[in-house]
Order: structure tokens, then C-alpha cells, then sequence
């Protein structure tokens, strides 16, 4: 959960340091204390959300929202489901299989969700071309190629010597 | 890069058991720590889904502090 989250934080322009999973029992109340303390300077040293070096600043907002969508969305959630179910089979959770099994499977899986409502929240407006949606995505265009046909397959996007647009 | 007077906002999802437990004992011993974080406790750690971080971002917390 924490590897996906990282690697969806790092993909949408946050950096991933402003995450913290940190473990403190009931009776630990001083390194609880510094936990917090040392979280709190590190945060402060990042600035303010959007800010950092490495960080999307204006379109941070759209690019969480879709974030968010995605992973909501069925496919992400089967993705996630299957690659539970294959930790447990092989019974390895080290980091390094963990890492890797997020970044082979669910990153793209999330990526793609994400392109998706980026496309639709850009069509809904006007009509954009392949390089507009580009443009407004930060992806390439032979990336967002497949996502517009397959939607155009699906009956939710139209194209016209305009551009995409979304059919009514 | 500390910016004078950033007073960041920062999202805790605290466990019931351990973390919150342990933020009420250093509490009751008095020990001083930043005020910065808002507190959200869950019954258990594993209830947080990655939603609920995104969510957080997307509302503007400048972090997200998960304590089991």
C-alpha cells in the first residue's frame, strides 16, 4: 500500500518524502515524540505542498484529482486484488519483490486510469487535438494514442477533424 | 529551504492500539511536540486505503503521517 502510494505520489509531481509510515507502540510516548519532531522539520525543510524541487505546482490539484479517481476505479482495484493474491502465493514480501511487483503492475495500471480522467476532464471543456490532451496531461502523445482509441472504441470519445471530443 | 513561518498542515492517520495510544502517553507525560499535525484515528492501520493519502494531498495537507 505505501510502495503504490509512493510510486502514484512520485508520478503525479509529489514528492514521495511528504508520505510517512512510521511505527510507535502504546508505551513508546518519547519516540513517538521524535518521530513527530523529526517528520514535522523534514516537512518544513520540503515547503509547502507543490513547491519542492521535482514538484508539479499548478497542476497538482488536476493531477490528484485523477489520482484519486483511479483509485477508486474497478481496474486498478483487480490489479491490486491479483497482485495480493500472488505475494501470497509466493510468500515473498520482501521490499525489493514488493517494489517491483507495484511498479510492473499497478503503476501502469494506475497510470492509464489517471491519463484516462485527465483526457476526459480536458475534452469536457473543448474539443483538444492529440498534442493538446498532450500537453495537458504531461504524457506523450503515442501514450495518450491508445487511451483516446480505446475510448473512442468504447463510444465515449468522438473524433472529428477537430480534435477528440467527448459524444453525447 | 525552511521558510520563516511556514506552519505546515499535516494529516496524521493514527492506529487506536499503538500510535494514538502512544501520542496520549506522551501527552500525559508532558512531553512537548509540534502542533502541526491533525489527528484522524482509525481502528487499525490496515484500514487505510490509498485513497484516503491521495485524498489528503488533493486537499492540501503538506504531508501525510501514518502511525501503526
Amino acid at each position: 500500500m505505501a510502495e503504490t502510494c509512493r510510486q502514484v505520489l512520485n508520478g503525479a509531481g509529489v514528492n514521495s518524502d511528504r508520505l510517512a509510515l512510521e511505527w510507535a507502540s502504546a508505551a513508546e510516548g518519547p519516540r513517538f515524540v521524535e518521530l513527530i519532531t523529526g517528520y514535522v522539520n523534514r516537512i518544513k525543510a520540503l515547503g509547502p505542498l507543490g513547491e519542492g524541487p521535482s514538484e508539479a505546482g499548478e497542476h497538482l490539484e488536476r493531477r490528484l484529482d485523477a489520482a484519486v479517481k483511479a483509485a477508486e476505479s474497478l481496474k486498478v482495484r483487480t490489479v491490486y486484488g491479483n497482485l495480493a493474491k500472488k505475494f501470497h502465493k509466493a510468500g515473498d514480501y520482501s521490499p525489493e519483490a514488493i517494489s517491483a511487483g507495484v511498479r510492473e503492475k499497478i503503476y501502469p495500471a494506475f497510470r492509464r486510469e489517471m491519463l484516462t480522467q485527465e483526457i476526459i476532464s480536458c475534452v469536457s471543456e473543448k474539443p483538444c487535438t492529440l498534442d493538446e490532451l498532450a500537453e495537458f496531461a504531461g504524457a506523450s502523445a503515442e501514450e495518450l494514442e491508445k487511451i483516446t482509441a480505446a475510448l473512442g472504441k468504447k463510444g465515449i470519445l468522438k473524433e472529428d477533424g477537430r480534435g477528440w471530443f467527448l459524444a453525447r | 529551504m525552511t521558510q520563516k513561518g511556514f506552519d505546515p498542515r499535516i494529516l496524521g492517520f493514527f492506529c487506536h492500539w499503538c500510535c494514538y495510544a502512544a501520542a496520549d502517553s506522551a501527552g500525559v507525560s508532558r512531553y512537548q511536540y509540534p502542533p502541526n499535525v491533525r489527528v484522524i484515528r482509525v481502528m487499525c492501520t490496515g484500514r487505510i486505503d490509498v485513497r484516503f493519502i491521495l485524498e489528503a494531498f488533493k486537499c492540501g495537507s503538506d504531508g501525510v503521517f501514518t502511525g501503526g
